[in-house]
């Protein structure tokens, strides 16, 4: 039997995926490096998309610049609640698509929802909400034969 | 004690199991004897029985206390019972005269005694045994016996604990009841039964009155000594219901926004071990405040 189809010790199962670990963060890195060049080439071949993306991304900073105070979350909350336990259901999602990011999550968080990632995306944040709201439709009707 | 008074009645109640009825009658009656002068008289209106077997039962050993057991066989053997009681009052023909002393009524402590109850309360699940417009004036007429007896304390609170369903008995309770108290924890489906509750008490209880009623959030999760937010939510929600149940049903529903009572795991063992948690006496008081506050 040859040396190479001995199992090996712990140490030197230690030391292998060690070696393995290093190899694939310098390809990591490669690739990484290889991606921004990318993306350095397109920014230069298309200057005015790259100035769109930059000031959408500025835009979408999503966790500073709130507008509204938690009480305004709340009012803001029970409006679009009212609105869809009315039957007004479009015109209460239209409402929360035109909130900005860092709104939506000053009303997710003064109603206690949590989210799995710290930075949740506008569609978690929104779906979040209209839970709630559906949550509150659903509180407040009763089937009453009497 | 009070004389020549009327006690207080406070009936806790939820058609959801598990809400902590049995619980909150009992840390409210345990507070209010222990933290005031009051004589609390405790209802066990339950066929389960927690309530009863909570009183009685030694955790360490897991049987009766002694002095519980004794006393409950010859309540049980000398048909000293609610079950009897009901019994005796739902005859036809027979005068109400069921003896009221402490072979019906257990004296936990100076200021509080209780009522247990017995497995027997399950037939009255079976309406058709008893007359639901005679089983009315059931417990009002009980409390009169009991009032006028001059063998048992002059009581200045009563409290039920009421089952988890609409039964005979707790019919007869609302019917005659100062306050519903209906504890609610902070959860979608707790709190969806606030409202069928409100609406379900309103249609049981017509023709008569309904009580005033009062609901407020057990269970709450805390953060940093408050409610957390998403507790908060479901508080503002049920004090929306109660509102609005107020507004279009004509009935008198209010949410005690201020009177939550804190989660705490292992709250059970509290009635068997010796007490309220202290850190749960404050919030007790502060509920029974609130309670003092609508009842007058």
């Amino acid at each position: 039997m040859s040396s190479d189809l001995e199992f090996r010790t712990s140490d030197q199962e230690v030391l292998k995926l060690l070696e393995e670990c290093a190899e694939l963060r310098r390809t990591l890195k490669a690739i990484s490096a290889q991606v921004g060049r990318m993306e350095n080439r397109v920014k230069r071949a298309f200057p005015a998309a790259a100035v769109q993306a930059r000031e959408r991304k500025a835009r979408t900073n999503r966790f500073g610049g709130a507008t509204i105070t938690p009480e305004q979350a709340l009012a803001e909350f029970d409006r679009v609640a009212a609105l869809a336990a009315s039957g007004a259901n479009e015109e209460a999602e239209r409402i929360l698509e035109a909130k900005s990011a860092p709104d939506l999550l000053v009303i997710a968080k003064e109603l206690g929802v949590t989210f799995s990632k710290s930075k949740p995306s506008i569609k978690v944040m929104r779906d979040a909400i209209f839970g709630k709201v559906r949550e509150s439709v659903l509180l407040s009707r009763h089937t009453s034969r009497g | 004690m009070s004389a020549n008074k009327s006690p207080k009645t406070i009936a806790t109640i939820n058609f959801k199991g598990g809400v902590g009825k049995t619980t909150v009658t009992w840390c409210l009656a345990d507070t209010l004897s222990t933290y005031s002068n009051a004589a609390v008289l405790m209802f066990d209106l339950d066929a389960q029985m927690s309530l009863t077997q909570a009183v009685g039962l030694n955790e360490d050993s897991g049987t009766l206390y002694p002095a519980f057991e004794s006393w409950y066989e010859k309540c049980v053997n000398g048909r000293r019972t609610i079950f009897d009681a009901i019994d005796q009052y739902t005859k036809p023909g027979v005068h109400f005269d069921f003896p009221i002393a402490y072979d019906f009524i257990y004296q936990i402590s100076n200021g509080l005694h209780f009522i247990p109850s017995v497995e027997d309360l399950y037939w009255l699940e079976l309406a058709e045994f008893f007359d639901r417009d005679q089983m009315k004036d059931f417990m009002r007429r009980l409390l009169g016996k009991i009032a006028h007896s001059g063998k048992v304390s002059d009581y200045d609170y009563v409290l039920f604990d009421c089952p988890p369903s609409f039964t005979l008995l707790s019919y007869s309770v609302l019917a005659c009841c100062d306050l519903v108290l209906i504890p609610v924890n902070p959860d979608f489906f707790a709190s969806r039964g606030v409202s069928l509750l409100l609406n379900s008490l309103k249609m049981r209880i017509e023709p008569h009155p309904t009580p005033q009623i009062a609901v407020f959030m057990n269970k709450t999760k805390t953060y940093a000594n408050a409610p957390t937010k998403e507790a908060a939510f479901y508080m503002r929600q049920i004090e929306q219901i109660c509102n609005r149940a107020s507004k279009e049903q004509g009935i008198r529903a209010t949410f005690f926004d201020d009177a939550w009572v804190r989660e705490r795991v292992g709250i059970k063992r509290a009635i068997t071990g010796g007490g309220v948690p202290p850190e749960l006496v404050k919030d007790f008081q502060g509920l029974w405040q609130a309670c003092l506050g609508v009842l007058k």
